[in-house]
């Protein structure tokens, strides 16, 4: 597995060798290790490992409302005496989720799209980029905010809403990715050879577009979980039962005054996973682009 | 010697202006500060909640005082020969603020402005059969039918606005500049600065009133500005504090708060679906009642008022010793197995999105009704799409909030939400005849003890049918400088409470 040259081993390699970058992945881990976590626990333990380790993320208390950070609650109880450690740790699980849905479904159609734009060209490529364009016209953030009022606020229309705003870029660094790959010889030689258009795109053209959208999902990760938690700071998010941490930033507005730690956590949850995942997007960038490392290193 | 003296010399002064602070004052400039300036300041032109800037210029022909009395305003006195005639005595020599007369063609005028397709509160005066002129002081109402909550009708929404300035400036620009006889007489709008002032009325009818020389109304749509400007002393009054900024509030001193509820029957509720599963059936929703610990409710959300039925205590219309359903999940999980729902059963609560108190209420309903087994999943809705929903049948439960229908009158907590016929009897659905004939009953009679007794019975049937969950009601709070005096808030609508008697230390 660890053979030289793969993919893997020298992006295991640049980590070791910029110890930011590894923080930042080893928090992603973590990360995700809670959002797998709450998952198992709310859908296979009903609630009960977080309820043993820490409280449960629904239990209220009258007593314990609004207590600041102690060794009792960490991180301190919301207006409902909840722990809100024990909810930042819930709202990674939706807060993950909802980006990778997101970023996967963008990811997608966006390849897609740009696959058949790029590689057919003409009136078609004319039209879809016409489109594309269009859409980079509107701010992303407001095409969401409306696909997402129309859809109602809920789990599943906010990834929607979020992927509408997204897939564009991924179509356009596509098609001109496979612009540029289209002339190359050894895509006309297998042209040449007698090739069909499938196996051309999926054997030819598409593993080597795969790197440019590996480090554009990478990339993209952050700002989709900046726009998520803006779209469940205004009330479009997932229900408020289901804890999310733009959700909770929302809530935590209200009490700014008497209650700092309400908005001040899980507003920095949401600075470090955006933070760690741009570090890891621009490691991704120098593993698949060794010329930008040179580059930088000279 | 004379370092020992001035400080007592000034501790006197200081003592004996406390004293003297107890009497009130004239003069002064009140600055308020609002979320918005209305669009009209017509007050037969839509009437907006904390559009106390409307209510200033103008005065009713009666008023109410704070023990839910009638009391003379621009009427000295009026008669009720029979359940369908009202007869007013006009107070003489009454100018407007433009130097024309009030008299009875002027208020026969309004009432005939009310009634046209421009007013917008034409529906609650729809029951005007005519208005006739007696003398140059008296008018006349007749009604097409008995309608007792019709003195509450003038005393809210019937305010006299100026025929001539109307005449002379045409209803749009009569919005841009009212013109009546209240206590304060408009002097400049400014939109663009979001400023709106009114000085005295030199020529009030009312003698030694008002104190105050002039208000200020600044416009300061984000409430946390506000809440700054009132710290800093820009403005001496706020209509609407955000409630969880009050602790904070308090400890800086120099500030009160008064609850704008004052004496209005406004509720907050969660109702439930009388016709259709599982609600329909009266033991679920009675279990329902009993499995939600309405004290625990308040002390959670914080700032609500506890009521114990459709009417809050206040009202006249409420039986003090009324039957009250507490808290009690034995009882409640007993209810649920007679009615045959043992094991429970999964409910959408409706609630509607951008009030934090709503959502903390929907999440503290979901935890209480889980253990009697019911599965509360709670689904967040803009205003609109609620009220939609739920005119066309489509809930079983929701979170609701009534404003009286606008009026002190326990009819509009009574008649408009359990009537079966009443155009508002979609919030519950709820349907009893005996209700209804009692509400019917109390709406011809004119007399208030005789119709308290019948609100009494009507209240207890309802409580016992349990339509809807009176758990309490969330407060707001006007907060204003400590050197401001006189706030008694009535009711929500409007916001601002006598605008004469209000004053300010100087």
């Amino acid at each position: 597995m660890f053979e030289k040259n793969t993919f893997l081993y020298r992006f295991f390699k640049t980590l070791c060798q910029n110890r930011l970058a590894l923080s930042a992945f080893l928090l992603v881990l973590l990360f995700t290790f809670f959002a797998l976590l709450s998952f198992i626990d709310m859908f296979f333990f009903n609630e009960k490992i977080i309820s043993s380790l820490l409280y449960s993320p629904s239990r209220m208390s009258v007593l314990e409302k609004l207590q600041p950070p102690s060794w009792k609650h960490i991180l301190g109880t919301d207006q409902l005496g909840r722990d809100l450690l024990a909810r930042i740790i819930y709202g990674s699980m939706v807060s993950l989720v909802v980006c990778i849905l997101a970023v996967g479904l963008s990811g997608i159609t966006g390849t897609v799209i740009g696959l058949i734009a790029g590689y057919s060209g003409g009136l078609i490529d004319d039209i879809v980029m016409r489109i594309v364009d269009i859409m980079l016209a509107f701010p992303g953030i407001i095409l969401a905010i409306a696909v997402a009022g129309f859809l109602g606020p809920g789990f599943f229309s906010i990834v929607l809403a979020l992927a509408v705003k997204s897939w564009v870029i991924y179509a356009r660094l596509i098609r001109s990715r496979v612009l540029e790959i289209k002339n190359q010889e050894y895509v006309r030689a297998a042209y040449a050879m007698g090739a069909g258009n499938a196996r051309i795109i999926f054997r030819h053209i598409l593993p080597n577009c795969i790197s440019t959208l590996i480090v554009q999902a990478a990339m993209d990760m952050g700002t989709i979980m900046i726009a998520e938690a803006g779209l469940s700071f205004i009330g479009l998010g997932p229900q408020p039962s289901l804890p999310s941490w733009g959700n909770m930033l929302s809530t935590g507005r209200n009490y700014i005054t008497n209650g700092w730690w309400l908005s001040v956590f899980p507003g920095l949850a949401i600075f470090l996973t955006v933070l760690c995942f741009n570090l890891i997007g621009d490691i991704l960038q120098e593993v698949f682009d060794p010329k930008l490392k040179n580059k930088k290193g000279e | 010697m004379k370092k020992t003296i001035t400080p007592i010399i000034l501790l006197a002064l200081l003592l004996f202006s406390c004293f003297v602070s107890a009497s009130p004052q004239y003069g002064g400039i009140l600055k308020m500060g609002t979320r918005l300036i209305q669009p009209s300041l017509d007050p037969h032109h839509d009437m907006g909640f904390g559009g106390f800037e409307k209510y200033v210029a103008f005065n009713t022909l009666i008023q109410y005082d704070q023990n839910l009395e009638f009391q003379a305003e621009l009427a000295e006195s009026w008669e009720i020969p029979d359940n369908i005639t009202y007869i007013f005595y006009l107070r003489k020599g009454v100018r407007f603020h433009d130097g024309t007369e009030f008299n009875a063609e002027a208020v026969k005028w309004n009432f005939e402005r009310m009634l046209s397709d421009y007013s917008q509160v034409r529906t609650l005066f729809d029951v005007i059969d005519t208005i006739e002129l007696i003398d140059d002081y008296t008018v006349k109402i007749k009604l097409k039918h008995p309608y007792a909550p019709f003195l509450d009708l003038v005393a809210s929404n019937a305010l006299m606005v100026s025929p001539a300035a109307v005449e002379k400036m045409g209803n749009e620009g009569f919005q841009k500049h009212p013109v009546g006889t209240g206590p304060f007489v408009f002097e400049t709008l400014d939109r663009q600065k979001g400023e709106l002032v009114f000085v005295k009325n030199e020529n009030y009818w009312r003698e030694s009133r008002p104190y105050l020389d002039k208000i200020i109304i600044r416009e300061i749509p984000d409430d946390q500005t506000r809440l700054f400007a009132l710290q800093t002393g820009d403005i001496d009054y706020d209509n609407n504090v955000l409630t969880s900024n009050m602790d904070e509030l308090r400890k800086t001193g120099n500030i009160k708060f008064v609850s704008i509820l004052g004496k209005s029957n406004t509720i907050d509720f969660l109702t439930f679906n009388c016709q259709e599963e599982p609600f329909n059936n009266k033991k679920v929703r009675q279990a329902v009642s009993y499995a939600l610990d309405q004290e625990t409710i308040a002390q959670f959300i914080g700032h609500t008022e506890l009521i114990y039925g459709p009417l809050p205590d206040t009202s006249w219309g409420s039986n003090p010793d009324k039957p009250v359903r507490k808290y009690d999940p034995e009882k409640a999980r007993k209810l649920m197995i007679e009615a045959g729902y043992e094991n429970g059963f999964s409910v959408k609560l409706k609630t509607w999105s951008n009030d934090p108190k709503r959502d903390d209420l929907a999440l503290i309903v979901k935890e209480m009704l889980a253990e009697i087994n019911i599965n509360v999943e709670i689904e967040v809705l803009e205003t609109g799409t609620l009220f939609q929903q739920l005119m066309q049948n489509d809930f079983a439960f929701a979170s609701m909030h009534w404003g009286g229908g606008g009026s002190l009158d326990p009819n509009g907590n009574l008649q408009l939400l359990f009537d079966s016929r009443s155009m508002y009897n979609w919030i519950s659905n709820y349907r009893n005849i005996e209700v209804d004939t009692l509400l019917q009953q109390a709406l011809e009679i004119t007399d208030r003890s005789e119709r308290q007794k019948l609100y009494w019975k009507a209240e207890e049937l309802i409580i016992e049918d349990q339509p809807m969950i009176w758990f309490g009601r969330f407060v707001d709070y006007i907060a204003y400088s400590s050197k401001v005096h006189g706030v008694e808030p009535l009711k929500p609508a409007g916001y601002f409470p006598f605008p004469d008697e209000i004053w300010i230390e100087n």
